[in-house]
């Protein structure tokens, strides 16, 4: 996990924007864009008083060194954040300064010259409640400020920043030298004697900015250093800084330089707005400033707040999400260590957009799955999260559901047909009928139908998708290494990924090339075609799906984005550790068109179905099935159809018949409609209830309520403890009622004074 | 008025009654009092406190 860290510092998300960056000030402009779009003058002018010190005068003087940098200003004009501040100058009503109740200090400092740079010193460190004393050598306050604005502008601004501060003032005096000050008493000295101004020897000195003289600190800055009217300004704030850090620690040190700003503005936030134009004699009226505080696209890195799903659900920034990562994974058996991260980054739907935006090249994905693996390592990840796609996986690669076969009459394969678990689930024939053709098409291609383990590396148990992914490998090898024909593209980047050995291509793309017409659909209806987060930047299978779409004669648009989106919701197996955010994404991806999709992963087009979407799987389209029933069995039928596929294959292609036993109980279970769809929540199949039931009568283990004849019990199956209650008539059994936990419950070894079985798996 | 409900051990065919059991989730272990048969010790939860109570404190755990 040290890789993540070192790749965490370059993650952007405390960088100040461009205008922030440039400012002299460094002025928060998110957080007054924010307040001025909500006309909120009087917070917008609070944040730019604390700002600037004296709000009037750098409205009325900046020169917007901002608008240099605004990515706005080319696509059309940077935004007029001068304008902005003119208008929230003038239109805030609580202007005076909040008057803090802060103990005074004994440290006496003086600033010498009363130009903008040594009031803004003075202003900043008498609020502090230092002792400050201003010399000046004229009879007037401002300095420079009487060339450049009217004085009741700049005297009224002055005034009424310092109107609650107290300190000592004294006109028409001119000080040369240090000498002059050595009698004062003074631990630090500004010296802002302006433009061509003595300076006193310091910026001869080491530091530059500073020399030290018997434990006296003279500073030196603004106009005296060169500065213009407004760094100048900036920099007798600053110098506030490092006087009062000398002050407290006899140390010299700096407000430090911004590095340039690193942030990439988004294109799709930079929608051509042309600059508002202002009418209320040269100031925004109130519906201008919030359109052109809107124009404002509010630079900052927060690519994977906008694109992840992960990150825009739980509104978490990413070094908040790495830290609660890295403590939750952290080993320690104490009940006090803090694991906050344990469902969120097993709602992780691992589609990858969030490194793609990433401008700081941080992988956030293999973060969350190599968290999922520690995780599991340490024993704390909840079994229940993956147990239910583990076992599916088992029972996929079990003798009842997969398949490793040459094609008939052929002892070498060119290509083998890797259908992947989901599809023959869904739906036996579009296997079935697929094989045939490619049998057709190629007649030496084999079949491997069997999982192709991502639910194991998904689950984090590395060691048990190691085994499955050597079994893989050695089917294949079986079949003489084969080139994989891909039904599914998250089955084909898994193998490119753990078997680059395994030469693999789409489906898509050799019905593409085998292909002359394909039958012609509905031409009223125009599609989207769904592209998955696993078949991302995989332009030949997107180029070859897109084909075979216009092949069949259907019209259809791109979405917005392309492919650039996330997974549908069902990646990394994400529904049980966090339903609501599997539906959140589902919707979000759902949204995406008013049109219908064409998706060419089937668990794509399952959850749009199960999201009432309209879609149909690319293969729909070219291989027409009659169908009764919808093409989203219940969790118990999907596994029928893996055992109906296997049957009808090995009958029809080798003629061989199915030995293996199909059912795993006797039990004849009467089930609802609507306890189907509740143990589909549940990840239940019948099998579980069946074993539930049947183990509970074994062991008298139910209790019964007289009143509706209702027995209930539980067993523990796996990590999951399943309820059920169920009425018995006859030899059947009436299930009324199927709930489960993922707590455990710990039963006494010893129950009034007896043994008891305390093992309920 | 509600009448009492009544829910019997099926084994020993006593009414049930509230008692403590023991819980473990994520290194965490407490008790709480639900629905235990005196004689056999076995245990009822209804779905309510499945899905409600006890599935907070699930969630709370893996978040905690």
């Amino acid at each position: 996990m040290e890789k993540y860290w070192k790749q965490f510092q370059n993650c952007l998300q405390k960088e100040a924007p461009f205008c922030t960056n440039t400012c002299p000030f460094h002025m928060e402009v998110l957080e007054f864009q924010e307040k001025m779009a909500r006309k909120s003058y009087n917070a917008a002018y609070k944040t730019f008083r604390n700002t600037v010190a004296f709000p009037d005068i750098v409205a009325a003087l900046c020169p917007s060194y901002c608008s240099g940098v605004c990515p706005r200003k080319d696509s059309d004009q940077a935004v007029q954040l001068n304008l902005l501040e003119k208008t929230c100058v003038a239109r805030a009503t609580k202007k005076e300064p909040t008057d803090y109740n802060v103990p005074k200090k004994d440290a006496k400092i003086a600033v010498v010259g009363a130009g903008l740079s040594g009031l803004a010193c003075a202003l900043r460190l008498a609020q502090k409640k230092y002792d400050v004393t201003i010399y000046e050598k004229t009879d007037r306050l401002g300095g420079q400020l009487w060339d450049l604005l009217p004085s009741e502008l700049f005297l009224a601004d002055i005034s009424r920043q310092f109107q609650h501060e107290i300190y000592a003032m004294h006109l028409n005096t001119e000080i040369k030298s240090r000498e002059d000050l050595k009698a004062g008493g003074f631990q630090a000295v500004y010296v802002a004697t302006g433009s061509g101004g003595p300076d006193f020897g310091i910026s001869g000195g080491e530091d530059g900015h500073c020399l030290i003289e018997d434990k006296t600190a003279f500073f030196a800055g603004g106009s005296l250093m060169g500065k213009d009217v407004m760094q100048a300004l900036a920099e007798g704030l600053s110098m506030a800084w490092a006087i009062e850090v000398f002050v407290k620690a006899e140390k010299l040190e700096y407000p430090e330089d911004m590095a340039a700003c690193r942030i990439v503005a988004d294109p799709d936030k930079l929608k051509k707005t042309a600059a508002v134009l202002p009418t209320d004699n040269g100031l925004f009226t109130d519906e201008e400033v919030v359109q052109e505080a809107n124009r404002c696209i509010r630079c900052q890195c927060d690519g994977c707040m906008t694109y992840c799903d992960l990150f825009a659900y739980h509104k978490k920034w990413p070094l908040r999400v790495r830290d609660d990562i890295m403590s939750t994974i952290a080993p320690s058996e104490s009940m006090l260590h803090k694991t906050p991260a344990t469902r969120l980054l097993n709602t992780c739907t691992q589609c990858g957009l969030c490194d793609e935006v990433c401008t700081g090249g941080i992988e956030i994905t293999s973060m969350m799955l190599d968290a999922r693996r520690r995780l599991h390592k340490l024993d704390k990840m909840p079994g229940g999260y993956h147990q239910f796609w583990v076992r599916d996986m088992e029972f996929t690669n079990s003798d009842l559901a997969a398949i490793t076969k040459k094609a008939p009459g052929h002892e070498d394969c060119t290509y083998a047909f890797f259908p992947g678990c989901q599809l023959g689930a869904g739906e036996p024939r579009y296997v079935s009928e697929v094989y045939k053709w490619l049998l057709q098409k190629k007649p030496d291609t084999g079949l491997l139908l069997r999982c192709c383990s991502v639910p194991a590396e998904w689950a984090g148990n590395e060691a048990m998708h190691d085994m499955e992914i050597c079994a893989l490998k050695e089917e294949w090898e079986s079949l003489g290494k084969p080139i994989l024909i891909m039904a599914c593209p998250a089955c084909k980047k898994h193998l490119q990924q753990y078997l680059p050995e395994i030469k693999t291509t789409s489906l898509y793309e050799i019905l593409d090339q085998e292909s002359e017409a394909w039958p012609s659909s509905n031409k009223a209806i125009t599609y989207s075609v769904f592209d998955p987060c696993t078949a991302r930047n995989d332009e030949a299978m997107e180029a070859a799906v897109r084909s075979l779409v216009k092949k069949a004669g259907c019209q259809f648009e791109e979405l917005p984005n392309g492919d650039k989106h996330g997974c549908c919701g069902y990646g990394g197996h994400v529904s049980v550790a966090n339903a609501d955010y599997a539906s959140y994404v589902a919707k979000r991806r759902s949204s995406l068109s008013e049109n219908p999709y064409i998706a060419y992963c089937s668990n794509c087009r399952d959850v749009f179905e199960g999201e009432g979407k309209p879609v149909s799987h690319i293969l729909e389209l070219l291989f027409p099935i009659d169908r009764e029933d919808s093409l989203l069995p219940h969790l118990t039928q999907r596994r029928y159809n893996r055992i109906k596929l296997k049957e009808t294959l090995l009958y029809e292609i080798w003629g061989e018949k199915m030995e293996e036993e199909q059912k795993s109980f006797t039990l004849d279970l009467l089930i609802s409609p609507e306890i189907r769809e509740k143990m589909d929540r549940l990840k239940l199949i019948e099998e579980d209830i069946a074993t539930v039931i049947e183990q509970s009568e074994a062991d008298e283990r139910q209790t019964y309520d007289p009143k509706t004849e209702l027995y209930t019990c539980y067993r523990e199956i796996g990590h999951v403890t399943c309820w059920v209650q169920y009425r018995i008539m006859g030899a059947q059994r009436e299930i009324i009622n199927v709930y489960t936990h993922r707590m455990k419950i710990k039963l006494e070894g010893v129950w009034n004074g007896r043994k008891t079985d305390a093992a309920l798996q | 008025m509600e009448e009492k409900q009544t829910l019997l051990c099926n084994k020993c065919k006593v009414e049930m009654e509230d008692s403590e059991v023991s819980f473990a989730y994520l290194n965490h272990s407490f008790r709480h009092k639900v629905k235990r048969c005196p004689k056999c010790g076995q245990v009822y939860l209804p779905e309510e406190l499945v899905n409600g109570r006890m599935s907070e404190v699930e969630t709370v755990l893996e978040e905690k």
